[in-house]
């Protein structure tokens, strides 16, 4: 077995060892939560109880966030994904990447808001897709500007119709959340816009970018399933748009 | 207010949901094992039922399947509450899940959405009551001094 062999089987291992507990103490943890609610209710305005009891929600909810972040270490590997909530998803994996932009940044989120919409994806590759788009939309825009980030769902009717332009695989008849990150920078033209996801292709200075973001991203996509496109105005902007297959609950069809 | 069917494999979710629900004035039966759940489901009226994805004996996919069959044609809510099984190798298991059920959370739920989520599952079912009245009146069909309509 070879060194990458290896680590893959290791990481594998640890996937498997990561979810069993994450399950386990998932369930550990949501009797605690009912539980303070009751002792809260019965604390007949105490205020010594009330403290306490939200001490201990604060504790349970942020031992759901390390169970989360331990789910989402132990399958970097991208080939396994996780059935996530897409708004809450994409919040969580948005505000890491935005905390890691300089401040001459603002970040502008429009977001549907879509409960019981959920996805096959990765929490992990969702921040690397971010980071990358954000970090072009940075650099495009020389450090200071607004980059606007929306999510939105939309139905795709027939295959390949309604979208030809999305890059990639047809993207099967369906719905899907649009994730697009728009910047205020100088555009890319003709040229750029057919090499863009190539591997090594790159607009920046040598030793600034490896070329290897955008194609990072592409593979990600598929992955999902998903399909990518990128609209650019010469001298005004560029848009990273990508779907990703939707599945939900019936909550709609009463 | 509501009678909730309440199953999961696990005793100590059982008792503090069931507690939490029961100060909202709901009735609560509650299960650990789907045999059993499937088995008093015709003894009692339910108006909404909450269930695990991942249990012993009878996977959850199955358990809603034959328990909408038994409900069938009229529609109570589901709240599927899932304990993490969110690999893909539950991939199939959870995408039927998904299309059978009217809510999906995730434990651990904090119990002010779960809460909400059994009041937006309620007013789901009351809607539907309303149209389905509505549609009747339309039809010639509902006469309000009926003592059970449709």
């Amino acid at each position: 077995m070879n060194s990458q062999e290896r680590q893959r089987h290791k990481m594998e291992s640890l996937g498997q060892l990561a979810g069993g507990v994450a399950h386990e103490l998932n369930n550990v943890l949501q009797p605690i939560f009912f539980a303070i609610d009751t002792i809260q209710r019965r604390s007949e305005g105490d205020p010594l109880i009330i403290e306490s009891s939200q001490k201990i929600t604060s504790c349970v909810t942020r031992a759901a966030d390390i169970i989360d972040d331990i789910l989402a270490f132990a399958r970097q590997d991208s080939d396994r994904l996780d059935f996530l909530n897409i708004n809450e998803t994409f919040d969580h994996s948005l505000t890491f990447a935005v905390g890691l932009l300089p401040k001459t940044i603002i970040v502008h989120v429009n977001a549907e808001k879509r409960p019981s919409y959920w996805s096959w994806i990765n929490k992990t590759d969702l921040v690397r897709v971010f980071t990358n788009l954000l970090s072009n939309a940075v650099d495009a825009m020389n450090n200071k500007g607004d980059i606007h980030v929306s999510l939105k769902y939309l139905s795709i009717l027939s295959q390949g119709r309604s979208k030809p332009d999305i890059i990639g695989e047809d993207l099967a008849p369906g719905q899907y959340a649009c994730i697009s990150v728009r910047d205020e920078g100088g555009g890319l033209d003709t040229t750029e816009l057919e090499s863009i996801f190539d591997p090594f292709f790159t607009t920046k200075d040598i030793g600034e970018g490896t070329g290897l973001g955008l194609a990072i991203v592409y593979n990600i996509i598929k992955n999902w399933h998903g399909g990518i496109e990128v609209e650019a105005i010469d001298g005004q902007g560029t848009e990273f748009s990508f779907y990703i297959p939707v599945y939900r609950t019936g909550e709609d069809s009463y | 207010m509501a009678h909730i069917l309440i199953l999961d494999d696990v005793p100590e979710i059982l008792d503090t949901m069931g507690t939490f629900l029961s100060a909202y004035e709901h009735t609560v039966s509650v299960f650990t094992d789907p045999r059993r759940a499937l088995d008093n489901f015709p003894l009692s009226h339910f108006d909404l039922i909450i269930t695990d994805a991942l249990m012993p004996h009878i996977n959850g996919d199955e358990f809603i399947c034959r328990l909408n069959e038994m409900i069938a044609p009229k529609r109570i809510p589901i709240i599927v509450l899932s304990g993490g099984a969110t690999d893909n190798k539950n991939k199939s298991l959870l995408n039927n899940i998904l299309k059978n059920v009217d809510f999906f959370l995730t434990k651990p739920v904090a119990p002010d959405q779960l809460l909400d989520t059994v009041n937006r599952a309620l007013a789901l079912q009351t809607q539907s009551t309303k149209d389905k009245q509505f549609e009747a009146v339309r039809l010639g069909l509902y006469k309000s001094n009926a003592r059970r309509v449709l």
